[in-house]
């Protein structure tokens, strides 16, 4: 107290006065203020513990709405624009591995609409081979562009180099099967020797590098990598994906080696694993080599094929041919066959023949046979069969042509009619026709010859007409020379009905119509009738051989047979 | 497998091409020298139990006509200066190359070859000069392209400062 006293008294505080001081003050212990204190004066320690609040309280800020994003860009692009500024070549090298599928993404985009654009434009191409991988489409119902693009597409990467960009060192070296070895480090060092020779020829940026060369069918595409390059050797035409790949392996292979691609020293074993990464780009795309149809051979089979189907067509309808002959024969009446055979070509028949059986050429020429297709050694005999007997019969019994004769079991049948000359014939020498052992002539009646006269007879009369003018019964000149012949002919019927005791009348027919009043028609017309047998009785015709007889005539288109007088020979 | 760019320069007609053809594989022609200015060849040399490949490019010699392009030697662990020992100026095209290679490699080991080491008694490459070099450390060594002489040794004695210098 008295310590206190004298400070007071001396105007000056102790140090623990101070403290106690300080407390009243600012609410804070001693140690609180001592740690306030090293942070204002040790700026790294005030960094520290600014850097744990910083984020928080700027994002408190952004949320109360006191500093917006706006106005945190500017800070960020100064710093991006100083860095790029600064070294250009650290920021690209870090964007590197994630530029790559981005810039991919919208290069594929639009490669994807310049296709599209392409296809278009080749769609309207009208050179020849347009033409054809457009009717390729057509027919194959394949868009134009895969049918262009299968075309065009036809190649094989066959070595894939990894090469250490600074030292042109071979890192990595993949082949494709089947494909010789080369000097592969030799060749990745002249690849970057002919890279280095491009670019200082002609002052390309250090960055830029060869991406493609191309000597014939060989084409070499090369990505560029910040440390390392990849090189592919390929044969034929690769398609613009081939480059994808490649840039996808140089990515993998700096995402995953960039340490040791920066400390490269010439240690290559490490880069072995990047086998995995180069792998994928040997690729190797093949025409569709759909093989076609072996069209030629598939001919010539079928032609083969065809030659062999039409000899054993021609073989089967040989055989057919030769059975139809032989079975021919074999049915043939007149014909016993024995035996057929083939010699040198020819058919063979053995057998008997008939002689009055048909010739064997008629047969052969009845089935498409040459006459020198078959030899025949037949020995003649006598052949019961029906249709042999028949001609036998007709030969030997040489019937009139009213006369058909037919042979059943051994019997002659005798139809129609003959004179009773010829069944006398019949009777004394059916027996003599081999085969005939009876004769059956119930059907065969004899011809009377008298009979014959009256048909002439019949005949002549109904074949006589008279026409006479309306109620008129005149004959002129020439009627009266046929009144005569008919009168004539009258006496031979009456002759005829006297001799052989029949009563065939002639009946004198008037001809009239059923216009008008048929009653008077009728008496008309059958007056005229019996005034015609007026004038036969006139000329001594017997009456009983005389009638008359009314006759309508239906047809109206012949009116001149109206009025006349026609005749008919009919038995009483 | 350890692998290793050297780079071979020096003035026209040194010999350096001839000094090497016998003691590489090659699979390229003198006339990429002519056309692009260099051409790879290979060798593989056995060092303390390792196999290592030196990828070897023997760039066109400097004349008026054609000056050594930088790029080829950019990553280069070593390089060979070889200068012709009865052709004095070729004593200081090396002497120049040697800047240039130095700066480019990064001061990547080398060795001064002095060929024609047959014909030493028409050198025109004094002793003091060789002497000079020798004294500022420069690694030299005669050779002989006709003879082969050293030409083995050149090459196992570069790749060892090379391992060594890693």
């Amino acid at each position: 107290m008295n310590e206190n006293k004298q400070h007071i008294e001396s105007g000056k505080l102790s140090e623990a006065q101070l403290n106690e001081l300080r407390t009243l003050i600012t609410g804070l212990e001693q140690p609180a203020l001592h740690r306030l204190q090293q942070l204002m004066t040790d700026p790294h320690e005030f960094a520290v513990e600014i850097s744990e609040l910083l984020p928080f309280s700027i994002r408190q800020l952004l949320e109360k709405g006191s500093v917006h994003i706006a106005d945190l860009l500017p800070f960020f692009e100064e710093m991006i624009q100083e860095s790029i500024e600064k070294n250009p070549q650290r920021l690209a090298n870090l964007l590197f591995p994630i530029m790559g599928p981005a810039i991919r993404k919208a290069v594929s985009e639009d490669l994807k609409r310049l296709i599209e654009s392409l296809n278009q434009g080749l769609e309207s191409g009208l050179s020849p081979k347009h033409l054809k991988w457009r009717m390729q489409a057509l027919f194959s119902k394949s868009s134009y562009l895969e049918i262009m693009l299968s075309h065009a597409y036809l190649f094989q990467v066959k070595h894939i180099f990894l090469i250490h960009r600074e030292s042109a060192l071979l890192l990595h070296h993949e082949k494709a099967e089947h494909v010789a070895d080369i000097e592969a480090d030799m060749v990745a060092s002249m690849l970057s020797a002919i890279g280095d020779f491009v670019r200082d020829s002609f002052h390309s940026n250090e960055r830029d590098g060869v991406e493609t060369i191309k000597i014939g069918e060989t084409n070499l595409w090369i990505e560029q990598g910040p440390h390392a390059i990849v090189a592919a050797v390929v044969a034929g035409n690769p398609p613009p994906d081939l480059r994808l790949d490649l840039k996808e392996a140089i990515e993998a292979v700096h995402y995953n080696h960039r340490p040791d691609l920066e400390k490269f020293e010439g240690e290559t074993a490490v880069f072995a694993h990047t086998s995995k990464f180069l792998k994928p780009c040997l690729r190797k795309e093949k025409k569709d080599q759909r093989k076609k149809p072996p069209y030629f051979a598939m001919f010539l089979l079928l032609l083969v094929f065809t030659g062999i189907g039409y000899l054993i067509y021609q073989k089967a309808q040989k055989n057919i041919r030769i059975n139809a002959l032989t079975e021919a024969f074999k049915n043939e009446h007149g014909y016993l066959i024995s035996q057929t055979e083939k010699q040198d070509g020819q058919l063979w028949f053995y057998g008997l023949k008939d002689e009055l059986a048909r010739q064997p050429q008629e047969i052969m020429t009845e089935h498409a046979f040459e006459a020198d297709e078959a030899v025949f050694k037949l020995k003649p005999f006598v052949s019961l069969d029906s249709s042999i007997v028949i001609v036998r019969a007709n030969k030997a019994l040489t019937p009139p042509e009213t006369v058909n004769l037919s042979y059943t079991k051994g019997v002659l049948i005798a139809s129609g009619t003959c004179k009773a000359e010829w069944l006398d014939l019949l009777h004394n020498n059916f027996h003599k026709v081999w085969g005939v052992h009876s004769l059956n002539v119930d059907d065969l009646k004899i011809i009377d010859e008298t009979l014959r006269d009256l048909s002439w007879i019949i005949e002549d009369i109904a074949s006589y007409r008279f026409i006479f003018d309306v109620n008129e019964l005149k004959m002129n000149d020439e009627q009266q020379k046929q009144f005569s012949n008919l009168t004539h002919a009258a006496a031979l019927l009456d002759e005829y009905n006297r001799t052989n005791n029949k009563n065939y009348i002639i009946e004198v027919q008037s001809v009239t119509t059923r216009a008008g009043n048929t009653v008077a028609n009728e008496r008309v017309a059958m007056s005229r009738a019996k005034n015609f047998i007026g004038f036969l009785l006139e000329a001594g015709v017997p009456a009983e051989l005389l009638t008359a007889k009314v006759i309508y005539n239906e047809d109206l288109a012949k009116k001149e047979e109206v009025r006349s007088v026609s005749f008919n020979v009919a038995e009483k | 497998m350890i692998k290793k760019k050297i780079a071979m320069v020096g003035a026209f007609a040194v010999g350096k091409t001839s000094l090497v053809q016998r003691f590489v594989r090659s699979i390229f022609s003198e006339k990429y020298q002519t056309t692009i200015g260099v051409k790879i060849d290979q060798k593989e040399v056995h060092i303390n139990g390792e196999d290592v490949t030196l990828l070897l490019w023997d760039i066109h010699g400097e004349d008026d006509f054609m000056k050594v392009k930088p790029t080829y030697l950019i990553g280069s662990s070593g390089y060979f200066l070889v200068a012709d020992g009865t052709r004095a100026d070729t004593y200081d095209t090396a002497l120049k190359l040697h800047e240039m290679a130095s700066s480019v490699t990064k001061n990547a080991p080398f060795i001064l070859l002095i060929n024609k080491s047959d014909l030493q008694d028409t050198w025109e490459i004094t002793e003091n000069q060789i002497e000079n070099l020798i004294q500022q450390d420069w690694q030299i060594i005669y050779t002989s392209a006709k003879e082969g002489t050293n030409v083995e040794d050149a090459f196992v004695q570069l790749t060892q400062s090379m391992l060594q210098n890693q």
